[in-house]
């Protein structure tokens, strides 16, 4: 097949949470540049498993950029180079024959890495079971118009909402913080009126737990913000200053 | 009263507690940073106004040994919110470095300014700054500051008074150029750092608007050239003569 990539790959090894790890190199041949990122790592551990060697554990689920399972810090890039793609909708156009690409694992003491590329975001989890919810009543769902919603709340608690927690902006930041995670969660509830009677205990709770799991702090930089799939934006971090800082002084 | 402890304990302690007494101690210094400019812009007008001012400073409010009141209340008001701004730096940045074990092999950022990469080292610079500012004009003159004449006479509501020559001060120092380069320097830094703090306080204190970020930005940036741009004045007008 004409037009193929060839690629060097150096890729983070570690056998398992407790290994030190390492950078090992790797030759990608002849990949179709229309593979998308995932896809061409599919290919070579096709290789390396014919050959009898360890194949590189990476996370994936949908493949269809929706689900936030899959991650990786491609040449210092949170899902890679393109702005709002996560890695699996990241295609191999994106290179250019005889790149050297460096793979690494999201990086963060929060997210401690299980094999290779893998890391565990139950953290996420934890900061989400501390107030990421609205407590409601079960029974028939109401009729759509009962509670109004203004049009921009809706749209932003929207934006916020669209959040996969993949975690590429606590990579991103240079102090693994989980604000942008965190401010999104927080920001979609609190801009719908569902979300009012929780508030204040929401945004403590959150960032109690955030706190508690050992991410770091926001620096202002946004780099969480330039990361993000989803393009979440840095207000979410700000709204859910501004929700913390008032539930503080009123308790 | 436990219960409030806790409470302040627990604000402390947070993430997000930290970072607003940052931004709450690093506006007064936002503001504080201003009215110090303008007060030594004064030395323009010449020996007298800058010398009256210095003088009436010193002796506003009730007199405590040499200095009055509300000179010693500005001080220690300014002084706890250093120790607040310090002490929140430091425990952040500890913070931070525990959050990020391991480094990327092949780090790169997207949107980061310069100044919010260097945060660290100018606050860190412009602390030495400070200390050594304090030593020079204000504390230990006569073991930091180039000899001078120390008193001038001038008349206040009719009346000669000896008072500190503040002017003869500043200008004998400034005419040694590595001081006043140190000056100019330190001036640089104090812009970096304040372009990215003043933006940031509408951001950590909850105030971000997307709709207003691009002007909170300029204006952020042209505070930050404004107080560059006063204060690199004065070195700069005595060490090319023009003040003398």
């Amino acid at each position: 097949m004409s037009g193929g990539l060839n690629l060097t790959l150096r890729v983070w090894r570690q056998n398992g949470p407790g290994d030190k790890g390492r950078i090992e190199e790797y030759q990608a041949k002849d990949i179709n540049p229309n593979k998308s990122f995932l896809e061409m790592l599919d290919v070579v551990n096709e290789g390396l498993i014919t050959s009898g060697q360890d194949p590189i554990e990476f996370d994936h689920d949908c493949r269809e950029g929706i689900c936030g399972m899959c991650s990786l810090v491609i040449n210092g890039n949170p899902h890679g180079p393109e702005r709002g793609t996560t890695t699996c909708q990241l295609h191999m156009r994106s290179f250019s024959d005889g790149d050297v690409i460096t793979i690494e694992p999201f990086r963060a003491g929060a997210f401690p890495v299980l094999k290779d590329l893998m890391v565990d975001r139950s953290a996420f989890d934890r900061v989400t079971q501390a107030g990421g919810y609205v407590s409601i009543r079960t029974g028939a769902a109401p009729d759509a118009h009962a509670t109004p919603v203004g049009k921009e709340n809706a749209d932003a608690a929207f934006d916020a909402a669209t959040c996969i927690g993949c975690g590429a902006c606590v990579a991103a930041c240079k102090n693994a913080s989980a604000m942008l995670f965190v401010g999104a969660k927080v920001t979609h509830l609190s801009l719908l009126p569902q979300g009012q009677p929780e508030r204040e205990e929401r945004a403590r709770n959150m960032v109690k737990q955030m706190d508690e799991e050992g991410f770091g702090n926001c620096t202002n930089q946004y780099e969480c913000e330039a990361a993000c799939p989803k393009e979440i934006s840095r207000n979410v971090i700000s709204n859910m200053n501004g929700d913390f800082l008032l539930a503080s002084l009123r308790k | 009263m436990t219960a409030a402890i806790t409470r302040s304990k627990g604000f402390i302690n947070s993430s997000i507690g930290l970072k607003a007494l940052m931004a709450a101690s690093g506006l007064v210094y936002v503001g504080f940073v201003f009215v110090h400019m303008l007060g030594n812009l004064q030395i323009f007008l010449g020996a007298e106004a800058i010398n009256v001012y210095a003088y009436n400073l010193h002796h506003t409010g009730p007199m405590l040994g040499k200095s009055g009141a509300v000179v010693w209340g500005a001080r220690i008001f300014l002084l706890l919110c250093l120790a607040i701004h310090v002490f929140t730096a430091v425990k952040l940045k500890k913070q931070n470095w525990q959050a990020r074990p391991q480094k990327y092999a092949y780090s790169h950022t997207i949107q980061a300014t310069i100044a919010s990469r260097y945060m660290g080292f100018s606050g860190l610079l412009i602390l030495v700054f400070i200390v050594y500012h304090l030593l020079h004009f204000t504390f230990m003159p006569e073991r930091f500051a180039v000899a001078y004449a120390p008193t001038m006479e001038h008349t206040i509501h009719g009346t000669s008074v000896a008072m500190h020559n503040v002017y003869g001060m500043v200008v004998a120092s400034f005419q040694w150029a590595p001081v006043a380069i140190f000056y100019i320097v330190a001036q640089v830094l104090l812009a970096l750092h304040l372009s990215h703090a003043v933006a940031s306080v509408i951001q950590t204190l909850g105030f971000d608007q997307e709709s207003k970020r691009a002007r909170v930005q300029q204006i952020s940036t042209a505070y930050a050239l404004l107080i560059l741009v006063g204060n690199a004045s004065i070195p700069l007008a005595i060490l090319t003569g023009l003040l003398q």
